[in-house]
């Protein structure tokens, strides 16, 4: 008995808080997860992909990220997959998943009531879909005392945290016992919710989501191939690659425009950059010349290089001192209008790192027409 | 640069003019207006700046005025130690050529060898604006010009600014300075407008901001609105549960049975209430109809026997009646013979009354005809003398109107003779003794002669002639006289007088006939009375003729007096008659009297009769029917039957009004028309949700909360945008501001060596005064600690300033070696004669020092100036 596990989809997710191309790129990627997934099931031998909530990136996406996903889940006929709404896309009456299920092709499942259902003769699922974003209780609490024909492999859905990420047990919601699986009887309890993959007992995993949608997440951008093995022994779980986008988080501390260049190669060692999303922090103080000459290098060329550069340099500050006033041998009102900016930016505050910037950009200007002659 | 001279061919007005030489100092062209002053001006600027293959509208405006010949300058100017000719062809066959001794420069190599000489750059196709024309154009001022401050383009402004920089040992940055500034300037445009507006990015960012603000709301309110419908279709479905439990509860049911199990029963109680009120009803009658029947047998018994009673007692009075009648007929038949006879009596007496009055009327006769024939014999005298009166006046023809017309022609008889009379004239002849005889009217006379003239007179002297006299007024009156004379004549003729006096008497003889006419007449009359015994009429014609027939009778004496008794006799015949005739009336009278009676009492009898027979009949069918008793029993029986339906219809009325019938069917009402309120909620409730099942679809097809996720991140992205650019036109704008301020320093730094120069001239003008300069503009003049803003200034003032301004501009290039020309048109037309006369002492000062060229219409201001004069020359 061989299935695929997988959840956290977020079809619909905009991106719009990035550049227009950038966004409408992850947004194809993540509909792309479904080929890949259904790749990865034909590729380790499962004919069952269990999706374990969060379908949707919102309660009502919207028919055409319903049918995009439709679309692509009938186009193998020989794979069933088995749906549960998660805290994302709860199932409402009315709502989204009736619609689902009066569209869906004849090899997807939608349960939207917990209950058991049957998974071929040898298997069954007990689901746990979510009908609210915050539901009081363990969704899971009835697989314990729930009866299946004896036998059958009882194999848990549900979505939920098993421990409160928030760090606050007060307030828990979908809450689920990080024991269900034993004390349920479970073959195997496929869990959703969390982006990252994430095993928590031999018989219990998060999935993660097939395509990284935010930074900071490890083990993100694949699915589990769950093998059951004979009853009493846990199963094999083997993680399969399903993502496209390498989403990255980095914060570097510089002294120097030129810092930059070794760190830059050792991250196009470690990562496909032009798959990279890469959010960088970069600070230090500075001479105004390296200043300007580190942004022009991150905004002017190495953002290029990745698929999508959030560059964070607000602490890169860049020092007007004498030297670089020599340097670029300011003269008659530049010079009065560099000395005045000098000493605004000395006084601090938000009128300080106006002033600055206005400094730096002196500078710029200067060096653009330098290079123009 | 100095310039030489100047040639112009084909150039707006000039065919070919030549000027020159200019000296190095001061030059006057002192020409009338309309000469071509300021086509010199332009012919200069033309040769030094527009470049040979211009083909522009100013280019163009070079021609002769509708010709098509090529306009030509030919300057010759020293520049740069040397003397150059520059020769400049516009549009036909358009060239350029710049030559000193041993060089020679054609096309555009002329032109740039042209521009470095004078210091410029490459000049634009613009034509001479202030960017080409350099510091030149700065002072050489068209007519008109003179007026306006100095504002130099940013080009000449740097080349002053080196100047200055240059005096005053400061440095300017250079022309990368000027870059940088026109770089952020250009950034800073590009963001935001000169008063701060934005526009651009940054207004595209802000729009966006907005737009994305306004999207997020809309998205927020769809999804509230698609919200809004779940709810009200999950609050729907509730109701339609509770309806639909509520339709199908059994309790209910159950008591909607019952209710009309009640409904039935009352209806029941209804109809057998009925039933017993209509027995009780029918019964009432029965009893009622048993006891009027015993009642109507008692009644009809006392009728029997009152008419019985009845007909014995009309039985006697027609008996009686009848007796009296007879009695009455016998009397009365006597009372008719009686008065038969009487009648008779009457009759006999009237004839004897007849006979006797006849008598009487003959012998009355006879009386009157003899009082009659005395009448006649004493009237007959009087009526023949009035017969002889009445002849006489009927002769007399003097009436009063006659009389009247004769006495009216006598006074006009008078009238004509007394006319006559005093009117004449009286004509004397007095003849000599011995005179010839003199004839009057055909008479001789003699002698003295006094005569009156009434008519023509005639005098003849014999042997001399004849004189006539004729009476103006004589002759009318005499023919009046005679007319009236015939006249009288006339009249008196008709009346048969002789005279007016006779017919006087005749007028009074009538009127006295007319009075005795009349009395006569009624004498007549009075005597003949009418008399009625003879049917006599009054009048004594009446009288004759009646008596004409008659003969006079005898004398009569009066008969017996037989009349009187005979109509004694007649009144005791009436009077006997009356009293017979009044006792038979009497007897008529009772006779009629009984006779009616003794209907009337038959007829009441008989009535009495009829009656008593169909009385007995009636009762005697009753009896025959049933006895006294059996009728007693009879209705006894039924008031015990009426009592028994009396207790029944009790029973019945409780029995009914324990079950309101109306109260139930109200119940049944309320509780079918909840149910039907019921029933059309529940198809509310249906189609409501269908609507609304409708509506979630429609709505959620949008896909509501991704557009909501969208759209907030949309805002986001566009606040972080139009933040980022904000804080770039910030800095944009704080670099422009402190460049701005820096340079505005250094400007008037620099600008110190410009209002020195112009110092002393200004004194000269305005003693105790100093320029401000905003930039190379004058600004303001301050005067004995008064600060006065120059376009506040008199035009005098302004042109007189703007003027040494520029003086002040060519000494300072002068002292760079870069000594340039000064051109005037026609300047200083607003200063009076003691500025005037100043600012011609301070050009002709600084003339020691620059070439200065006046183009003036004014030859006889600048009399008594040193000064090279020049006249436009073919």
């Amino acid at each position: 008995m061989r299935f695929l596990h997988t959840s956290d989809w977020q079809i619909g997710k905009p991106f719009g808080r990035m550049p227009h191309e950038t966004a409408s790129a992850l947004r194809e990627a993540r509909l792309d997860a479904i080929d890949a997934l259904a790749a990865s099931a034909r590729a380790c031998g499962a004919a069952d992909i269990l999706v374990a909530g969060d379908v949707f990136d919102s309660p009502e996406p919207g028919d055409r990220a319903l049918h995009q996903v439709l679309g692509r889940i009938k186009e193998d006929p020989a794979l069933r997959w088995w749906l549960i709404p998660g805290n994302h896309d709860p199932a409402r009456a009315d709502g989204l998943w009736s619609r689902f299920r009066r569209s869906a092709p004849p090899n997807a499942t939608v349960i939207l009531e917990p209950g058991v259902v049957p998974l071929g003769e040898e298997a069954a699922i007990l689901a746990a879909p979510l009908s609210h974003r915050r539901m009081a209780g363990d969704p899971t609490a009835w697989f314990n005392s729930a009866e299946t024909p004896p036998g059958v492999r009882r194999i848990g859905l549900a979505h939920g945290s098993i421990r409160n990420f928030a760090g606050d047990t007060a307030e828990a919601t979908n809450l689920i016992a990080p024991d269900r699986a034993r004390r349920a009887g479970l073959s195997y309890l496929a869990l959703g919710d969390w982006h990252g993959q994430l095993t928590v007992d031999p018989y219990t995993a998060y999935s993660g989501t097939p395509e990284a949608d935010d930074f900071g997440r490890a083990d993100t951008g694949r699915a589990l191939c769950v093998t059951l093995a004979a009853a009493g022994s846990p199963p094999d779980v083997q993680a399969v690659p399903t993502g496209r986008y390498d989403w990255q988080l980095r914060a570097w501390t510089i002294r120097a425009a030129a810092d930059l260049g070794p760190r830059w190669a050792e991250l196009g060692d470690a990562h496909d950059l032009k798959r990279l999303v890469l959010r960088l922090t970069v600070e230090g103080v500075m001479p105004m010349a390296e200043a300007v000459a580190a942004r022009d290098l991150l905004g002017n060329r190495l953002a290029h290089e990745v698929h999508w550069l959030d560059l964070r340099a607000g602490q890169l500050i860049a020092r007007a001192d004498e030297d670089d006033f020599a340097l670029i041998d300011f003269q008659g009102p530049m010079r009065v209008a560099a000395d005045r900016l000098r000493d605004f930016a000395a006084q601090g505050g938000a009128q300080g790192a106006l002033a600055i910037a206005a400094l730096e950009r002196l500078f710029l200007e200067h060096r653009k027409i330098q290079q123009g002659a | 640069m100095l310039i030489r001279s100047l040639r112009a061919e084909n150039f707006r007005k000039f065919a070919d003019i030549k000027i020159g030489d200019f000296s190095d100092g001061l030059n006057l062209v002192c020409e009338p207006n309309e000469a071509g002053k300021s086509t010199v001006l332009e012919a200069l600027r033309a040769a030094f700046f527009e470049r040979h293959g211009a083909n522009s509208e100013r280019t163009r405006s070079f021609r002769p005025y509708g010709s098509e010949v090529a306009p030509e300058v030919t300057v010759v100017f020293h520049a740069g130690g040397q003397t150059w000719t520059l020769r400049k062809r516009f549009l036909q066959g358009p060239l350029v050529i710049l030559s000193n001794g041993h060089q020679r420069y054609e096309s555009d190599a002329a032109e740039d060898q042209l521009q470095t000489l004078l210091g410029l750059g490459r000049p634009g196709n613009r034509g001479p604006d202030e960017e080409s024309t350099g510091a030149l154009g700065l002072l050489w001022v068209e007519q008109g010009e003179a007026l306006n401050p100095v504002k130099p383009a940013d080009r000449v402004k740097r080349t002053l600014e080196d100047l200055l920089a240059s005096e005053v040992g400061a440095v300017t940055g250079g022309p990368e300075a000027g870059a940088i500034e026109r770089a952020v300037d250009s950034k800073l445009a590009a963001l935001r407008t000169a008063t701060g507006r934005a526009r651009g990015d940054l207004l595209a960012a802000l729009d966006e901001r907005e737009a994305a603000q306004a999207a997020l709301r809309t998205a927020q309110e769809k999804l509230q609105g698609f919200e809004d419908v779940l709810q009200g279709l999950e609050a729907r479905r509730g109701e339609l549960k509770r309806v639909r439990r509520d339709l199908e509860d059994e309790t209910l049911a159950g008591h909607r049975k019952s209710l009309q199990a009640d409904l039935e029963r009352a209806r029941v109680a209804r109809a057998e209430l009925t039933s017993a009120q209509l027995q009780e009803q029918a019964a009432r009658g029965e009893h009622k109809a048993a006891a009027q029947k015993i009642e109507q047998r008692a009644k009809d018994r006392t009728a029997r026997q009152k008419a019985d009673e009845a007909v014995a007692e009309k039985r006697s009075l027609a008996a009686r009646d009848a007796g009296i009648l007879e009695r009455a007929a016998q009397d009365e038949t006597a009372r008719a013979t009686e008065l038969a006879d009487t009648i008779a009596a009457i009759e006999a007496a009237d004839a004897a009354l007849a006979r006797v009055r006849q008598q009487r009327h003959a012998v009355a006769r006879q009386h009157a005809l003899g009082r009659a024939f005395q009448r006649l014999d004493k009237a007959a005298p009087r009526a023949e003398a009035l017969k002889a009166k009445e002849a006489e006046y009927r002769r007399n023809r003097v009436t009063d109107d006659a009389l009247k017309r004769l006495e009216g022609v006598e006074r006009r008889l008078i009238k004509a003779q007394a006319a006559l009379a005093p009117q004449l004239s009286l004509l004397d002849i007095v003849l000599d003794a011995d005179a010839p005889p003199v004839r009057l009217n055909g008479e001789v006379t003699r002698g003295v002669l006094r005569r009156p003239i009434g008519e023509p007179t005639e005098i003849g002297i014999d042997g001399i002639g004849r004189v006539m006299i004729s009476p103006a007024s004589g002759i009318a009156a005499a023919a009046d006289l005679r007319t009236a004379e015939t006249e009288m004549k006339t009249q008196l003729r008709q009346l048969e007088q002789p005279d007016i006096a006779a017919a006087r008497a005749a007028g009074r003889r009538r009127v006295e006939l007319a009075v005795d006419i009349k009395s006569g007449r009624e004498l007549l009359t009075a005597d003949c009375p009418a008399d009625p015994v003879l049917g006599l009429e009054s009048g004594f014609d009446a009288l004759r003729a009646a008596l004409a027939g008659e003969a006079r009778p005898e004398i009569v004496l009066d008969g017996p007096d037989e009349l009187t008794e005979a109509e004694a006799a007649c009144d005791r015949a009436r009077q006997a008659e009356r009293a017979v005739a009044g006792r038979r009336d009497a007897a008529a009278a009772v006779l009629r009297e009984a006779d009616a009676n003794a209907v009337r009492t038959a007829a009441a009898l008989a009535q009495a009769e009829a009656s008593l027979t169909l009385l007995a009949q009636a009762l005697s069918a009753s009896e025959a029917e049933a006895d006294d008793e059996a009728l007693r029993v009879e209705t006894a029986r039924l008031a015990s039957v009426l009592m028994a339906a009396i207790d029944q219809r009790a029973a019945r009325q409780a029995a009914s009004d324990a079950l309101d019938a109306e109260h139930i069917q109200r119940a049944i009402a309320e509780f079918d028309q909840r149910k039907a309120k019921l029933e059309e909620a529940q198809l509310e409730h249906v189609r409501e949700i269908a609507t609304l099942e409708e509506r979630a679809g429609a709505l959620a097809e949008a896909g509501p909360t991704s557009v909501l996720a969208a759209a907030e991140d949309r805002l986001a992205f566009a606040a972080q945008r139009a933040a980022r650019i904000e804080e770039e036109a910030d800095v944009l704008g704080l670099l422009a501001s402190t460049i701005k301020a820096a340079r505005a320093e250094a400007t008037r730094r620099y600008l110190a060596p410009v209002t020195t120069r112009i110092a002393p001239y200004l004194g000269r003008l305005f003693p105790g005064a100093s320029l401000s300069f905003d930039e190379f503009a004058p600004d303001a003049i301050t005067r004995f600690g008064r600060t006065e803003a120059f376009g506040d200034l008199s035009r005098g003032t302004q042109e007189q300033i703007a003027v040494l301004t520029r003086i002040a501009f060519a000494e300072l290039m002068r002292a760079n070696n870069r000594s340039a020309a000064i051109v005037l048109d026609d300047a200083l037309v607003w200063s009076d004669d003691s500025r005037f006369e100043a600012m011609r002492g301070i050009l002709a000062e600084a003339s020691d020092r620059m070439q200065i060229i006046v183009l003036t219409c004014r030859a006889s201001a600048f009399r008594g100036i040193a000064a090279t004069r020049l006249s436009l020359g073919n």
